[in-house]
């Protein structure tokens, strides 16, 4: 049996989640799920790879992480801002600064500890 | 009986991937089917309230800081005499995260039904992936992959995500993590190997899961409380570390007054209502050994639960999983390793809560609602009876016999489940049950026309969910009505109204020819001809008053 290479098994997963969403749901589907990864998942992703977890578990915590403190960030950000949807844009730009910040100096530990 | 040994998580694979994400897409399907078709909200009374706090904050891209000025639809809840005591500065009655996610999809999909709607349907089916998460975690992925598949067909997660309990939804999505990472930190303890990086992300896990509903924490907290006493005694030790535990504690009392300030003070009121409710007797005598011996035997009734809700037939498709769930528990007993403690944790936990009138702490009359949380227990343990069932006969067909099995499963569940919750979902609030196209374009129309926090009297809509509906698709004006009423008379803004909705569509949705004449009739005394604004088919009109 030939091998298909995981990277295009993922990437043909990743279309098929995007087609499902735009078939129902049109761009409004695209966009929400969208969303949710780049807003719940991905800067606390980030962070999370560096440490000592299972690959199902740093995707699980992150998820569930992100998704109580995404909304924190924007609600008094909003208040401060006076606008929800400024809010939305620069709470995730926060966030994801601050997780490249700390993936960057995580890594950087732990090349300094192998070495 | 297997060997004892401590589950080690198996690397992922591509084919479970696949797996699990058709499975979960199929799941979406099914869960979306009530908005796919018609772009109208739906739900009970608390779902219409959470929809409007929601869409005010992305109608107005204000967040919300105090309830706005809506209490006909804000002030229907049974427990309004005690919103005052509770809440006296008027404050957003929830955690914001809860309603700020909410806007937030609304405001990403740029559209307020679908944004709020299809995130809804993600995150409450997304007990599929939780409970996977937790039982992949203990016993493999196929016992994983069952345990989240029936998740799907869960009939009390479905009723509580049609209906509108959302907060418990979300709370409930937790609780297999809480149990997982609390396991993981506590076999790491007890390994001499700790790894504090679990105590810290189950506090940061709970303090997410008492934001979004407290509940889902006492439960788990009370779960967790058994398992930790189980093993205690099996391993004869303590299972976690003093000064974790404490970090723990002080990251949990730091983090929920700093992510939700404004509702501490409140917090602490509701607890204290609820608190003397639970001293109230409302519920009925039952004999003592019933009780004792009784799953679902619940002393006075319901309580505004449905009578179905307590009935094993009812909410599990029949008793054909039954034999499987004894079989679960009859493995878990005899096996009794740490993680089998676990799960046996949930059930003596989740028993212990829904029994404590037995010792003489009274439970009020909404602990029934508590059953929500069984299906997060039963149907692990049903796929867990599924799996495991050829553990208990040794013979040489025994893998073949075991996946045999796990088909013929999935096939009954495809077959038996499948056939009761797509019409379930396709057909839910259909007709009457939500707003009508009219009413819709109505509410289109008032959004893009009148002023910002205008009184508009609603005359015709004989429902409360036509109302309550109608005031959360307007959330920056005012919609005056009286609960179930076809003109308003005691609402307290009356004399506020400016404008005037006749809503006709009801009646010409039933052809009530007697019901329209009436409605016109009233028009007719409260309304000049001129002041008509806008007229849709004659079946939703709006007047501007004086």
């Amino acid at each position: 049996m030939v091998e298909i290479k995981s990277k295009y098994v993922y990437a043909a997963l990743v279309l098929i989640v995007l087609a499902f969403f735009f078939w129902l749901f049109k761009l409004n589907g695209l966009l929400i799920i969208a969303g949710i990864f780049l807003f719940f998942f991905l800067p606390y992703y980030i962070i999370m790879k560096n440490l000592d977890l299972t690959q199902p578990e740093k995707i699980f915590f992150s998820f569930f992480i992100g998704w109580g403190l995404f909304p924190t960030v924007v609600y008094y950000l909003a208040i401060v801002l006076s606008s929800m949807k400024l809010s939305v844009l620069v709470s995730f730009l926060l966030l994801l600064t601050i997780s490249l910040i700390l993936n960057w100096k995580l890594s950087k530990n732990k090349t300094e500890t192998t070495s | 009986m297997e060997k004892k040994k401590r589950p080690r998580m198996i690397k992922i694979t591509k084919t479970e991937i696949i797996i699990l994400i058709v499975v979960y897409l199929f799941a979406l399907f099914l869960w979306t089917l009530p908005f796919q078709d018609q772009s109208i909200p739906y739900g009970e009374g608390d779902a219409s309230i959470n929809f409007f706090l929601s869409n005010h904050m992305f109608s107005t891209d204000k967040p919300m800081v105090y309830v706005p000025n809506a209490t006909s639809v804000l002030g229907i809840s049974s427990q309004s005499e005690d919103y005052a005591k509770v809440n006296p500065n008027n404050y957003l009655f929830y955690a914001p995260q809860f309603h700020t996610n909410f806007a937030v999809m609304q405001i990403i999909g740029n559209n307020a039904i679908i944004g709020f709607y299809l995130y809804l349907a993600i995150i409450c089916s997304s007990i599929f992936f939780t409970v996977y998460f937790l039982m992949r975690g203990l016993y493999g992925p196929i016992t994983g992959l069952l345990s989240g598949f029936l998740m799907i067909f869960s009939v009390r997660d479905q009723l509580s995500y049609i209906w509108g309990q959302w907060g418990t939804a979300f709370t409930f999505l937790f609780i297999p993590l809480v149990l997982y990472t609390y396991y993981k930190y506590s076999s790491s303890v007890i390994e001499k190997k700790e790894k504090p990086i679990y105590a810290y992300i189950l506090a940061l896990l709970l303090v997410f899961q008492f934001l979004f509903h407290p509940l889902g924490f006492f439960i788990g907290g009370g779960m967790i409380a058994v398992y930790t006493v189980l093993l205690a005694i099996k391993e004869k030790t303590i299972p976690f570390n003093y000064k974790k535990v404490l970090i723990c504690v002080l990251i949990f009392m730091v983090l929920v007054p700093l992510f939700e300030p404004l509702m501490i003070k409140q917090l602490s009121g509701r607890l204290d209502i609820d608190i003397n409710s639970m001293q109230e007797d409302t519920t009925e005598k039952a004999g003592f050994f019933a009780r004792l011996f009784g799953w679902y035997n619940i002393p006075g009734g319901g309580h505004g639960v449905p009578d179905f809700y307590f009935s094993f037939k009812n909410i599990y498709y029949g008793y054909w999983m039954l034999p499987f769930l004894l079989i679960g528990i009859a493995y878990l007993a005899l096996n009794r390793t740490n993680k089998d403690l676990l799960i046996l944790s949930t059930l003596i936990g989740f028993y212990i809560i829904t029994h404590l009138d037995l010792v003489g702490i009274l439970l009020g009359g909404k602990y029934p609602r508590i059953f929500y949380f069984e299906s997060i227990m039963f149907y692990p343990i049903i796929a867990l009876g599924v799996t495991k069932l050829t553990s208990f006969i040794k013979f040489k067909g025994n893998v073949i016999l075991k996946y045999a099995i796990i088909a013929g499963f999935v096939i009954a569940v495809l077959m038996i489940n499948v056939k009761t919750s797509y019409p379930f979902f396709n057909t839910a609030y259909d007709g009457i049950g939500r707003l009508n196209d009219v009413e819709m374009q109505g509410a289109a129309w008032i959004n893009e026309n009148i002023p910002k926090n205008s009184y508009i009297m609603l005359v015709g809509a004989p429902t409360f969910k036509q109302q309550a509906w109608l005031q959360a698709m307007i959330p920056e004006k005012v919609i005056v009505f009286d609960e179930n009423q076809i003109v308003p008379s005691k609402d307290k803004d009356l004399n506020k109204t400016t404008y005037l909705i006749m809503d006709y569509s009801f009646f010409y949705l039933y052809n009530d020819q007697q019901g329209i004449a009436a409605l016109a009739a009233l028009e007719q005394n409260m309304t000049k001809e001129d002041n008509l604004k806008y007229n849709i088919k004659e079946q939703f009109k709006v007047f501007k008053l004086g």
